[in-house]
């Protein structure tokens, strides 16, 4: 499998804050990968390292097969990257045209044609400058913006922050037509868990600068499960200590455990046990998000 | 090319208000200067002067009953000099801080763009802007005054702007560096202003006089209707530092 993405150790400090305390990161090409994790986990500082805005303080990282710390292929591997983010501003004082002109002026391999498409979809006004556009507005201008050069990987940092959510369908349809149709990578940073579940094939829960999991989704959900257990009376089984339990909480007359082997290891220790009730529960990823970063859902 | 072109014309957008003001302040000057010498020299003509020590009379009616001379410091040794200053700071504030302030340094530098490129670019807009707009009045005061019938030989009225443009490129290039550096564009504002001032600093005493940026930059470094090309070499290699520093801290900059 190739991939788009490869960190290893990366770590990043804002002054004696560690926002990357060694982070991993594996992104395989053609994947829709999502970026979970906690308000200031590390998620925008990966992103802006991994494109050359920020520099990592340690670790190694390589993009589309080009090093990213390296600032003298900097260039190289920004013509292959589309970039939008919620926080990134446009120029108050330029229209939409002048944005498009100013980007198209950037790359090399800009596709008019579809930033056109993108136009005509969002009926976007033209001549209206950016400081006088609705944040969904600005919004869907830094994605055409994005798409604008086809790029083989598009990074998104909560792409869909302010949007309702009818125009949050209509941005990530375009943006998966668009991408998917090409095989491209999109590696999206966001904290909107159903649109990530919708749209991602791949994740990985960052929490204090580290990945705590990473993996397919289909294969977390399998894994990641929860195990509601009744034990009979008077029994002292330790479940924290049972294989595979990442945490133990009461619930009602029981216990409800979150496992990472898909409740094998529960339902084959408590199988031994008269009289223990054991249920495995899939978990949605919000929940499975929740325990990883170590807050239980209410 | 096309890359530079694209900034370029960006540059202009974004300054083309201040860039309009600037233009209206320095044509206004340009423009009132020469003829209100005529009243000068009128009010002049009535004024006693017996109180004063001789010489001091004398030099005075040196300066005001000529009109290059009045010309010469009114131009270089005042007007245009401390409107250069303010708008020098006011053109660099459109820089790298000012990027990183409002989040587009985000948008521009996670293009296929060079911080080094958008730093040439800005200084370069900025600066070219301000030096086109000085040699435009200066020209200007030239046409208005021989049009109010003065005696303004252009070579030698024009032999003051060396000294002139050569501060203002010190000036911007300090200030676009500090604003490279700066996480704040208005503290970067503030620094530069500090800077201009400090430059200044010499000038108050007679010994250290000739090593003062803005003495040299008022046009006192040379006599009038000569060029004071030793003050504008050194300005310039000054000019040339400061660029080199503040390219060196746009590239290390994060967004």
């Amino acid at each position: 499998m190739k991939y788009a993405i490869e960190a290893k150790g990366l770590v990043k400090r804002h002054g004696s804050v560690r926002a990357l305390a060694g982070l991993d990161l594996i992104v395989p090409e053609g994947s829709v990968f999502g970026l979970l994790g906690p308000n200031g986990a590390g998620k925008t500082t990966a992103l802006k390292g991994l494109l050359g805005l920020a520099r990592f303080d340690a670790g190694t990282v390589s993009v589309l097969g080009v090093d990213a710390a390296d600032p003298r292929r900097s260039l190289e591997l920004r013509a292959r990257v589309g970039y939008a983010s919620s926080d990134m501003s446009l120029f108050g004082f330029l229209t939409v045209d002048d944005h498009i002109e100013l980007c198209r002026g950037l790359y090399p391999s800009w596709d008019q044609g579809l930033v056109q498409r993108g136009l005509d979809l969002f009926a976007l006004p033209r001549r209206r400058k950016a400081g006088a556009l609705s944040r969904g507005m600005r919004g869907q201008l830094g994605l055409i913006l994005a798409l604008g050069p086809r790029p083989a990987l598009l990074m998104l940092d909560e792409p869909t922050a302010g949007l309702d959510p009818l125009m949050r369908r209509a941005f990530l349809s375009v943006l998966l037509g668009e991408v998917a149709a090409r095989g491209g990578t999109v590696l999206m940073a966001s904290h909107q868990l159903t649109e990530v579940e919708r749209t991602c094939d791949r994740v990985a829960i960052i929490h204090r600068g580290r990945a705590v999991a990473s993996g397919g989704l289909d294969e977390l959900k399998l894994t990641r499960k929860q195990v509601r257990v009744v034990l009979p009376e008077g029994s002292d089984i330790n479940l924290a200590a049972l294989p595979g339990v990442v945490s133990v909480a009461r619930a009602g007359h029981g216990f409800a455990l979150h496992v990472s082997d898909g409740g094998i290891g529960v339902a084959e220790a408590l199988g031994r046990v008269s009289g223990a009730i054991v249920d495995t529960e899939a978990l949605t990823l919000e929940d499975i998000f929740c325990t990883e970063v170590g807050r239980e859902t209410p | 090319m096309k890359v530079i072109r694209t900034l370029v014309r960006k540059e202009f957008v974004e300054l083309r208000i201040l860039g309009l003001i600037a233009a209206v302040v320095l044509c206004a000057q340009a423009a009132f200067l020469p003829p209100v010498y005529g009243h000068l020299g009128r009010a002049f003509d009535g004024m006693d002067l017996s109180g004063m020590p001789g010489h001091l009379a004398e030099a005075l009616r040196s300066v005001l009953m000529s009109f290059r001379a009045y010309a010469w410091s009114q131009w270089y040794g005042k007007n245009l000099t401390q409107v250069l200053l303010v708008f020098t700071v006011l053109f660099s504030s459109a820089g790298l801080a000012r990027e990183a302030a409002r989040g587009t340094g985000e948008f521009l530098f996670s293009r296929p763009v060079a911080r080094e490129t958008v730093y040439a670019v800005k200084t370069g807009v900025g600066f070219g802007l301000l030096f086109l707009l000085t040699v435009g009045s200066t020209l200007l005061f030239i046409v208005v005054a021989r049009l109010a019938g003065h005696d303004l030989p252009a070579g030698w009225f024009l032999s003051g702007l060396p000294a002139s443009l050569a501060g203002m490129a010190l000036f911007y290039a300090l200030a676009a560096a500090l604003q490279a550096r700066a996480c704040e564009p208005f503290r970067a504002l503030g620094l530069s202003v500090g800077v201009i001032a400090l430059s200044g600093l010499p000038a108050l005493f007679e010994a250290t006089r000739a090593y003062s940026p803005l003495y040299r930059m008022f046009g006192s470094g040379a006599a009038p209707g000569t060029v004071d090309w030793w003050g504008a070499a050194v300005l310039l290699a000054g000019a040339a530092l400061a660029y080199a520093l503040g390219r060196r801290f746009a590239a290390g900059r994060e967004f």
